[in-house]
């Protein structure tokens, strides 16, 4: 359970640092990816070990995408931001 | 119970409908969101990661078809559904990374056509600069060619005023010289050219007169008119007749000496403009008289 928790924590921690709680879509599903790594523990502490795995793998899903999320956010706007950045050139030069 | 043994039992029954199996809302969003990345960009550009989710959604219809409204069967779809926009993100992200490094290109090359744009203006200006200095440098060099041919030229004016003077000065000492309105008038005694009634120069007169042309080539530009002059004795047709014979053997002789035919005219005068009284032998000797007219310039 502890290595599943911290495969967990991992991912959270990952999708933190790639800037999801900037943005909504992926601060949502961090949020969630919290919310079950907690009701995970809980699970856990309560005895059932099997559906505390399940939310981990949940919450661990939640984050993955969390990550993805932000990352994609950020390569758009990077990707807007090049192609203003032609645009803006070629009308300078007209 | 299994799926198939459901549907073995709905058509016995025939309510169909009644017995269409519970599907949890997480395993139908799962199905759709899977459906919808596999037909979107996850396809072509996070085909691993849609594999991810394809796999987990199989594991949840797996659980579905063992328990249909069991906790782990909705987790499972729960976890395939996440799996599936995931897939979706990352392929999105890739497209987005693959427009920055078109817009990138795109960049490089336009600021490339600019530089290139810039360098053929800058390359034309510097051709029309080098064009404006050589066409400065022809018209340097063309005035400063004029000048130079002005200068020449008033040196040859200069030159030839000169030995227009030096010519007057030398035939002063020939002939008697005057300064008329109509030119330099250099006046021959017909004693000294011809013998009587002749026509023909004498041998003294030729040697005098080749001083007289030496001094005439040095203006061989000016126009000359040589005027041949009688005293008033005898009848006037004679009289014309052989000054004019005189003046044209004036004329050819100084043309054998090299003055331009064309620049040189012969003319009798006859008796026509005494200079002395013909009542005396002086005065008629001196009527007796070659002249020769050289011109003013520009006439």
């Amino acid at each position: 359970m502890t290595k599943e928790l911290e495969a967990s924590f991992a991912v959270i921690r990952a999708a933190e640092e790639v800037g999801a709680t900037k943005e909504p879509n992926a601060a949502l599903h961090l949020q969630l990816a919290k919310e079950q790594t907690e009701r995970a523990r809980k699970r856990f502490a309560d005895g059932d070990k099997e559906g505390a795995q399940r939310l981990l793998l949940r919450a661990e899903a939640d984050a993955n995408l969390a990550v993805a999320l932000a990352r994609t956010e950020q390569e758009q706007k990077d990707a807007r931001g090049a192609m203003d950045r032609v645009n803006e050139l070629k009308s300078s030069n007209k | 119970m299994n799926r198939g043994i459901l549907y073995v039992v709905c058509m016995v029954s025939g309510t169909l409908v009644a017995c269409t199996p519970y599907v949890p809302q997480e395993l139908a969003d799962a199905r759709r969101v899977y459906s919808d990345a596999a037909h979107g960009p996850a396809m072509a550009n996070a085909p691993a990661e849609l594999h991810k989710a394809e796999v987990a959604l199989a594991e949840a219809e797996k659980a579905w078809d063992q328990d249909p409204r069991g906790e782990r069967t909705r987790d499972l779809a729960y976890i395939a559904d996440r799996k599936a926009r995931a897939a979706d993100a990352i392929a999105r992200g890739a497209v987005a990374q693959r427009n920055i490094e078109n817009a990138q290109q795109d960049f490089n090359r336009t600021q490339s056509q600019i530089i290139g744009q810039q360098q053929r203006v800058i390359g034309q200006q510097e051709q029309a600069i080098t064009q404006e200095g050589a066409a400065v440098n022809e018209a340097t060099r063309n005035a400063a060619a004029a000048e130079s041919a002005r200068a020449e030229a008033e040196q040859r004016a200069q030159n030839a005023d000169e030995r227009a003077k030096e010519a007057e000065v030398k035939l002063s000492k020939l002939a008697m010289v005057s300064e008329e309105p109509r030119g330099m008038v250099i006046t021959l005694s017909g004693s000294v050219l011809f013998a009587s009634n002749q026509a023909v120069l004498l041998p003294d007169a030729e040697r005098r007169l080749d001083e007289v042309a030496k001094a005439l080539l040095a203006t061989k530009e000016r126009k000359i008119v040589v005027e041949g002059y009688s005293d008033a004795r005898g009848s006037d047709t004679y009289n014309l007749d052989l000054s004019r014979r005189r003046a044209e053997a004036v004329r050819a002789y100084l043309v054998s000496r090299g003055y331009d035919p064309d620049l040189i005219s012969a003319e009798g005068m006859g008796k026509a403009r005494p200079v002395s009284n013909n009542t005396t032998a002086e005065g008629r000797a001196n009527n007796r008289r070659v002249e020769i007219v050289v011109k003013n310039k520009g006439d």
